[in-house]
């Protein structure tokens, strides 16, 4: 299945879950919020949500900005 | 002095708010926040670069300091307001400093959009400061839908040109019953000291301190700066006069 990771299309063997695809990144799950289709997955819910072959994940973090 | 800025329901000592971007490194930040004695820092929301290793701004930023996350990159309210969700239900809190943007050369503030962004987070719960040009209407509106405060630009973001808008700045100070906190362009410390001095709220100084070869420094000349700028407020200025007004006495030459 493929999904659309900030922009970059990923290919997985196996279903992921969320926490599987921050691992991928080496990203700590405490200092990222992902957005599944445009939907905020609250961190409790992260090895047990599966995106569906297709959607679109926003990693985002908090950056310095004025 | 029990002189404290009050911004929805809480009370600052420190009238200086601090960005966050452009340092060469975010390490310095704890540094910055303890010399300035800030005790609001600004945050944007971005995505994560996957092809370099992450680094938390968030591991720099002392626990005390209330988070303003802004909604730098939003082209309209929507975005606004999407960014703005994102950034309290990641745990930044319900403050927000709306920041609507379409226009790439001068990064002036859209104030209809910036408007309608206010009045979905203002009734959504969000502490909603927004950045606007210097407009005595546009300011009436906001905080007729709801926000705890308005941010004038003394100048274009990141300018470090001073306050260009001071007449305009003078009419929100008197007529805006809420903090006027003066936001993006103020260049140097004597710029934060003349809108204090006139009876602003507050100042947010990003770029003056981050493009300072000694940033450090610079944050304590900020926090100075504000300190004499509010005393001065407070205390009153002197009157102006077109001519001389002798300080010594006229009386009593030693060659009467």
């Amino acid at each position: 299945m493929k999904l659309l990771v900030n922009a970059n299309t990923l290919s997985f063997d196996v279903k992921p879950n969320i926490l599987s695809i921050i691992s991928h990144y080496n990203l700590n799950p405490d200092k990222i919020i992902v957005l599944v289709n445009q939907e905020i997955i609250v961190k409790n819910s992260y090895s047990s949500f599966e995106p569906s072959d297709g959607s679109t994940i926003d990693i985002l973090s908090i950056v310095g900005g004025g | 002095m029990n002189d404290l800025l009050k911004i929805g329901n809480e009370y600052f000592k420190s009238r200086l708010l601090t960005g966050s971007g452009k340092y060469s490194c975010d390490s310095i930040i704890p540094e910055i926040s303890e010399v300035s004695g800030s005790e609001i820092i600004t945050v944007a929301l971005r995505r994560v670069d996957l092809n370099s290793k992450h680094k938390s701004l968030m591991d720099y930023i002392p626990k005390h300091m209330k988070l303003l996350p802004n909604t730098s990159g939003a082209r309209n309210a929507l975005e606004a307001v999407k960014i703005a969700r994102i950034a309290r239900a990641s745990g930044c809190g319900n403050w927000v400093k709306i920041e609507v943007i379409s226009d790439n050369k001068y990064l002036l503030p859209d104030g209809y959009e910036t408007l309608k962004a206010t009045e979905i987070l203002a009734s959504e719960g969000f502490v909603v400061l927004p950045y606007i040009n210097a407009d005595l209407y546009l300011g009436r509106s906001l905080i007729d839908a709801g926000a705890a405060a308005v941010m004038p630009l003394g100048s274009p973001i990141g300018s470090n040109r001073g306050i260009q808008c001071k007449e305009m700045i003078k009419i929100l100070i008197d007529q805006i019953n809420l903090p006027v906190i003066v936001d993006a362009g103020i260049g140097k410390p004597s710029d934060a000291a003349l809108v204090m001095e006139m009876g602003a709220s507050a100042c947010l100084i990003n770029t003056a301190i981050a493009s300072s070869p000694n940033p450090v420094l610079m944050a304590e000349a900020f926090s100075n700066a504000i300190d004499a700028g509010r005393k001065a407020f407070l205390a009153g200025l002197g009157t102006k006069t077109e001519y001389a007004v002798a300080s010594s006495p006229l009386t009593g030459f030693l060659h009467e």
